[in-house]
């Protein structure tokens, strides 16, 4: 778990309103995701932050459920 | 024991597979079954028996079947008061009731203009005093032509997103304009302001949109629209939705197939493109003479037009919206939804507006002084008394238009078309085919 990417991935749901209110491990984010278009915001806004481009076979809902889950994909997306 | 629930719908395509949808699901429910998978019987008498019993688990996890002496009343009365009573603030916000456009069925007059700075600040501070009673704000930009009052939006809209993040508390936003001013650069500054759902009008081809839907100086208006959304494509960003609302006519049967084609061009490769399609409404009978031939009034019309999009080469990404639960009652029929007018009088319905004796209130001081008629707006199921009977009652609810009362029109359209719009959708390719 990289502290400095989890960070800037909840400064980044609250920019787009989404407000996470647990950040507990197991905390299913997307219950406070509430229709695609927030969905499609957050990913945008992550996309600016991280300087990054989610490929669309991974943007799906589950991929984003924890911030474990998407420090990996930006980690990898990062790297590659 | 399994049972088929009373909200399911089914139908048959073209290729004899049976397409299942349960209006209490949405579009989450459907899902179709091979030919071989079930007998002719069940079409008729939908008695599970006819239906191989491998395919019961993925039926019910869909919806369509339910267990016997479930009790789908009381799962519709839930739903019932969740639609009427959403937990997020609603405000519809005519920021002008000016229009460039004179479209030959508007039932606007267009008499008054822009709001004033006094009644954007009873607005504000109404939002500011009260927003912690909610899940959060949704702004729809209605008018009027909401472009028309830019710094108006750019005022409260800055105002919105710093009261909601102050307060924790989302804040989105949707706009129905025309589509005239929508340049990208205008586009983009919106969506600074979270306005990422749109409604914009087309309604045929250049010569068919261009009859009903000319600036206030009669010139058309198609090919400065057309450019606009084009533009708007060309962005890379894909937070953000535009439903093009086409209003069909007896005049479309003839370019139908371009108008899909053009259609096609828009939608089918680009999921932030959605079409909606709706009969050119004589609303308030307030279309002009020379139009009034032009209207469908027959469910049959309807039926033509979609068969024409069922069996055209081309594919359009019609939108789904409106087979939700819950979808088929007006925003005007909830509680929690205001429409607040460019003169700060306060309505729930946005046909209605300028008609006196529609208004339910003022905002004024800050707050939202509501009369008596408030509550006559709110829909009632009780309307109709087939309600907890009727298939469709999880979309209609009895009441869709408050102003009109019962189903009427709208619920024999929903139903006669029904059968077709389902293929369409399996056209789309919505439709899963079970499996084992």
């Amino acid at each position: 778990m990289n502290e400095a990417v989890q960070e800037r991935v909840l400064k980044t749901l609250d920019e787009v309103g989404i407000f996470v209110d647990n950040t507990e491990e197991d905390n299913d984010l997307t219950n406070y995701i509430e229709d695609s278009i927030q969905f499609m915001s957050f990913v945008v806004k992550l996309e600016e932050e991280f300087e990054i481009e989610f490929p669309n076979e991974l943007l799906i809902f589950d991929n984003f459920k924890t911030l474990d889950s998407i420090e990996n994909m930006i980690q990898q997306l990062v790297v590659g | 024991m399994l049972k088929v629930s009373k909200y399911t719908f089914v139908c048959r395509n073209k290729s004899g597979e049976l397409l299942f949808y349960n209006t209490l699901e949405g579009v989450n429910s459907f899902c179709k079954l091979s030919q071989d998978n079930f007998d002719e019987g069940f079409v008729e008498s939908l008695d599970v028996k006819y239906i191989n019993e491998a395919y019961y688990g993925s039926l019910r996890e869909k919806g369509i079947l339910i267990e016997e002496g479930t009790d789908e009343r009381r799962k519709l009365y839930h739903q019932m008061i969740k639609t009427l009573n959403p937990n997020k603030l609603v405000l519809f916000i005519n920021p002008t009731e000016q229009c460039n456009f004179r479209c030959k069925y508007c039932y606007e007059s267009h008499s008054r203009g822009e709001m004033s700075e006094d009644t954007q600040n009873n607005i504000i501070k109404f939002v500011r005093e009260n927003i912690h009673n909610f899940a959060g704000l949704h702004v729809e930009w209605f008018g009027g032509e909401p472009l028309l009052a830019l710094d108006c939006i750019r005022r409260l809209s800055l105002e919105f997103q710093r009261i909601c993040r102050f307060n924790k508390r989302k804040y989105d936003a949707s706009m129905t304009t025309n589509g005239y001013l929508l340049t990208k650069e205008v586009f983009e500054e919106l969506l600074e302001y979270n306005v990422k759902q749109y409604q914009i009008t087309i309604d045929g081809v250049e010569e068919d949109h261009d009859m009903f839907r000319v600036l206030c100086g009669g010139a058309g208006t198609f090919s400065t629209i057309l450019e606009n959304i084009q533009e708007i494509k060309k962005l890379k960003r894909r937070d953000f939705s535009i439903i093009l609302r086409s209003n069909v006519s007896v005049k479309n049967f003839e370019s139908i197939d371009d108008f899909l084609k053009l259609l096609e061009k828009l939608s089918w490769q680009d999921n932030r493109i959605r079409i909606g399609i709706f009969k050119v409404g004589n609303w308030l009978d307030k279309a002009q003479t020379e139009i009034v031939d032009e209207i469908i009034e027959d469910t049959s019309d309807m039926r033509r037009i979609y068969k024409a999009i069922l069996e055209s080469e081309y594919n359009i990404r019609l939108s789904d919206l409106f087979l939700n639960p819950g979808s088929g009652v007006c925003y005007a029929g909830k509680l929690n939804n205001f429409l607040i007018c460019a003169d700060g009088s306060l309505h729930k319905c946005t046909v209605t507006f300028e008609d006196k004796d529609s208004v339910v209130g003022k905002i004024q001081n800050g707050r939202l002084e509501c009369n008596e008629k408030f509550y006559e707006m709110i829909s009632d199921f009780n309307k109709c008394d087939k309600v907890f009977e009727c298939f469709n009652a999880p979309v209609c609810m009895g009441e869709p238009c408050p102003v009109k009362g019962e189903g009427g029109s709208s619920c024999s359209y929903f139903k006669d078309t029904l059968d077709i719009v389902l293929q369409i959708f399996d056209k789309m390719g919505k439709f899963d085919l079970l499996e084992v």
